[in-house]
Parts: C-alpha cells; sequence; structure tokens
C-alpha cells in the first residue's frame, strides 16, 4: 500500500514506527509530506505509531489480494456458490469418473469396459470400493487372450492396463469330419490331402454324399480323422424366383439427430418428442476431454434415418432385371463364380414374374462336415 | 571538551565532513555503496527528514546526509538505508535532539 503521512512531527512517527517493528518503506519527502510504502499488516499497527505525533496517514494506492477480496465479502450468494462447488467438486471426485483401457490389440476394449460394468468397475461408482487386484484377476479370467492385467486408479480415473500374448503357431487338436457333396455334379478331379476317398474321377454324386471320409478302420481299430481336400465336379443347379409387380419397399424419407446430455448416470434429452415408425439408429458418442482425460460429461448422438414402406411398382423390364440380378446374388453366395446359363425360363401372370434359370458349372463340392462321436 | 555541533552549509558538496577534529566514537557501521545508497547500522532515530538532506541520529552524535532526490529505503531494528544521489556526508558529536520535541 502506499501512503502519504503529513503534518506534525513525522521523524517522531517514523521512529516510534521502528521501535514497534513497523515496516514503512521507500520513503520519499515531497512537498512537506512524506510518501512511503507499508503492508497492509503493518498499516493496521501505525495508528498506534502516530499517537501524539499530530500526523495525518492516508492511503493512496491499495495493492495486496486482500483488497480485491474484502469488497466481494458482501456477496453472500457468491461465496456460498463458491463453496458449494466445491463440495460438490470434491463429492463427485470420491467416485469414478471415467475407465481407459490399455494395451489390447485384438481384444476389443469396449468388451473389457462392458465386463469391468458387470464386476462392479463402472462410471459414478465409489473409487475406493474397488479392489484393483480382484478386478485385474477377473479380467484375465474372462479373457484368456490376455497374459497380464492391472487395475490403477489416478485421481477419479481408472485404468485397465493389460498385454495380449504373440500369436504363435498353435497346435490345436481339430475334429474330425467328412468332406460332403455341396451340390449335385459329375466328378471331375479329387485332390485329398487327409482322410479316406469315397469316389471316383467319372462318379455321378448327389448333394450330401460323402466324398472323402473321416472314419479309418485299420487292423479292427477305428480312428477319427479330419478330412482335407478338394473334389472337383461338372454341376448343373436350378435356381428358380419368382417376384411380383406391387412391392412393398422400405424407403428413407428423413434423418434426425437427436442429442442427450450425460454427465455421469444423469441424462438430459437435449430434444423434443418421440420418434414414431421405422428408423434405423446409429449412436455416436463425443466425451468432453480435458487434459488428454475424458471426463464424466458426453453427449450422446443418436443418429435416426426415418424408414416407411412404400409401395412401388415396377415395369416388366425393372422386375425382370431384379430377379436376374437376385438369382446372380444367390448364385455368388454359393462359391460359384463361373458358369454358363444352360436354360432360363420366364413365366409371366397378371401378378408377378418367375424366372427358372439352369446353370452348369466347374467347382469344388467338397464341404467339410464335423462327425459327432458318442463318447459311451 | 564540550564539542559544538556546527551546522554545515550544504554548498559544501561531495566529500565526507567531520565538524570536530576528535577522534568520534560513533557505536555505529556505515556501509556506503558508490554515492547512491548510504546503510547505517545502529541508527537510533530519525532526526530531520525534508527535501535537501536526511539527519539520523546514533550513540553520541548525527550524521547528516545531503544530496537530491533522497529517501529512506527502510528503517527498522536500528538499520536505515537512504538511496538517492548523495553529495556529502557530515558527522557531528551531538544533536542527538531533533528540532522538535521529542516523545
Amino acid at each position: 500500500m502506499l501512503i502519504e503521512i503529513a503534518g506534525g512531527n513525522i521523524e517522531n512517527l517514523l521512529n516510534n514506527a521502528a521501535k514497534k517493528k513497523i515496516r514503512i518503506y521507500d520513503l520519499e519527502f515531497s512537498k512537506e509530506r512524506v510518501i512511503g510504502k507499508i503492508t497492509p499488516k503493518d498499516f493496521i499497527k501505525i495508528r498506534t505509531a502516530a499517537r501524539g505525533t499530530k500526523t495525518r496517514i492516508k492511503i493512496i494506492k491499495k495493492e495486496g489480494l486482500i483488497f480485491k477480496i474484502k469488497p466481494n465479502l458482501h456477496r453472500t450468494g457468491f461465496i456460498a456458490g463458491l463453496f458449494l462447488f466445491l463440495i460438490i467438486i470434491k463429492a463427485l471426485s470420491l467416485f469414478v469418473w471415467n475407465i481407459e483401457v490399455k494395451g489390447s490389440k485384438t481384444v476389443p476394449k469396449n468388451e473389457i469396459i462392458a465386463y469391468c460394468n458387470e464386476i462392479g468397475v463402472d462410471l459414478g461408482k465409489y473409487r475406493k470400493g474397488i479392489d484393483t487386484n480382484k478386478t485385474a484377476n477377473l479380467i484375465l479370467l474372462k479373457f484368456p487372450k490376455l497374459t497380464w492385467a492391472s487395475v490403477n486408479i489416478e485421481g477419479s480415473f481408472v485404468t485397465v492396463n493389460v498385454s495380449e500374448a504373440d500369436k504363435t503357431q498353435e497346435y490345436e487338436v481339430k475334429p474330425p469330419s467328412n468332406l460332403i457333396a455341396k451340390a449335385d455334379g459329375t466328378i471331375d478331379k479329387i485332390d485329398t490331402v487327409s482322410g479316406e476317398t469315397k469316389v471316383s474321377v467319372g462318379d455321378t454324386v448327389a448333394k450330401g454324399d460323402i466324398l472323402v471320409s473321416g472314419v479309418r478302420m485299420l487292423k479292427g481299430s477305428t480312428t477319427f480323422i479330419e478330412s482335407k481336400g478338394e473334389v472337383y465336379a461338372n454341376t448343373v443347379r436350378t435356381y428358380t424366383e419368382t417376384k411380383p409387380y406391387k412391392q412393398k419397399v422400405l424407403k428413407t424419407y428423413g434423418i434426425r439427430d437427436k442429442k442427450v446430455l450425460t454427465f455421469f448416470f444423469f441424462k438430459t434429452p437435449l430434444y423434443l418428442g418421440t420418434t414414431k415408425g421405422i428408423y434405423i439408429g446409429k449412436t455416436k458418442t463425443e466425451n468432453l476431454n480435458l487434459f488428454g482425460k475424458d471426463m464424466p460429461i458426453s453427449i450422446i448422438t443418436k443418429r435416426q434415418v426415418l424408414k416407411k414402406y412404400v409401395t412401388e411398382k415396377y415395369s416388366e423390364k425393372e422386375l425382370l432385371a431384379q430377379i436376374d440380378k437376385s438369382i446372380e446374388n444367390r448364385i455368388k453366395s454359393d462359391g460359384i463364380n463361373k458358369y454358363t446359363e444352360t436354360k432360363r425360363e420366364v413365366i409371366k401372370s397378371e401378378k408377378d414374374i418367375k424366372i427358372i434359370k439352369e446353370i452348369t458349372a466347374y467347382e469344388n463340392i467338397a464341404r467339410e462336415q464335423k462327425i459327432n462321436i458318442d463318447k459311451k | 571538551m564540550k564539542n559544538e555541533f556546527k551546522f554545515i552549509e550544504k554548498t559544501a558538496k561531495n566529500h565526507i565532513k567531520f565538524t570536530s577534529p576528535e577522534a568520534l566514537c560513533f557505536d555505529s557501521r556505515i556501509e556506503i555503496f558508490s554515492n547512491r545508497q548510504f546503510t547505517l547500522d545502529g541508527c537510533k532515530r530519525v532526526l530531520q527528514f525534508n527535501d535537501d538532506y536526511i539527519k539520523l541520529g546514533v550513540k553520541g552524535g548525527s550524521i547528516i546526509i545531503y544530496g537530491n532526490g533522497l529517501n529512506i529505503g527502510g528503517f527498522e531494528d536500528e538499520n536505515a538505508t537512504v538511496k538517492g544521489n548523495i553529495s556529502s556526508v557530515e558527522f557531528c558529536l551531538g544533536g542527538g535532539k531533533t528540532e522538535k520535541s521529542d516523545l
């Protein structure tokens, strides 16, 4: 604080102040008065030093935190609010604000977090009630791919550190199986790796016939092995598809975003009304991030693609194209890339169109079928 | 032998002057840094403080510091610091009382 001392016996005041250990410094004499600096604490005491000196002390400038705080002391609402804020922050800091997983490669982090929630490590839980060793052990038991896990609580944040084993060649006992035909056809080529071949080149097989057997009879004993190999055959397949002219089709007519503000487990919707009808929803969560840490404050955006059924009427040309495309997709899903169309029959009626398509293909018809061994 | 206190005019500048030829037995210690700072250890009181000089009382006498822009940097525990442009310092025997009444 800057003060001005005028009148009376200034020297006596300075001497009295020195005796009482009141520190006044940087004293300058100017125009019959002395200007100096003093701390607020010493200023309170200087009145006693000034007694009898007939000096007048005046404050020229106030500096210091106390002069900034004092005028606001009457603002009880502000002080109460500040106090309440500190209490709330202190109370909230006793709970878990966020759970983070570090070190996982193939095991999804969401699954680890979901499991943590199941065993009691969740947002909003009392953090001192979490047994970190027990939680780490439970995580290791739940996820066999993990070789090490540890749970650390730093402040209000839980970090689950894990590590996984490197993928090495594992010897796995594979279950015994047969190779069966997945379609009718005439065998053209057999390439067996393991198992007992039951068919020959030129044989005609039906769908479901055993091509390579995993059951081996040797010197009176029976062993079961995994059959492996490829059996190529010329196959004939027939596909039939019918579609009406008038079809109910699901069409998109709008998009609606709904936002929800979450604070711990409190959720406040930032929208009005509900969505009626059919929609496909997609959820996106954005967390408030401070100093590299996710806070328990987030906005969840639910994007709803609104759909409704609409009756569409197709022309003959459009309908034929639709059916052809549908049959094409079925052929691809059967694993046939190259084929020859041998027959295509179109049957039209007032209400619909039916296409019967026959194709021949050269394909691997071997399909693995596990052998169920009944152990008695 | 009583030494008279003599007040030397401020025109005598840039030197330290002793008003008495006798050895002064002041119980004090002085540090002078250039002509900018004067520290006196053993200062009992401030006798006079004005634009032209500062007179400090010590045991057995007084010390007058002349100059311009003088200010008392601090005065506590018998340690006084005078800052400013010091032109001369005068040592006086006696003169321990101020011109105004003491309390």
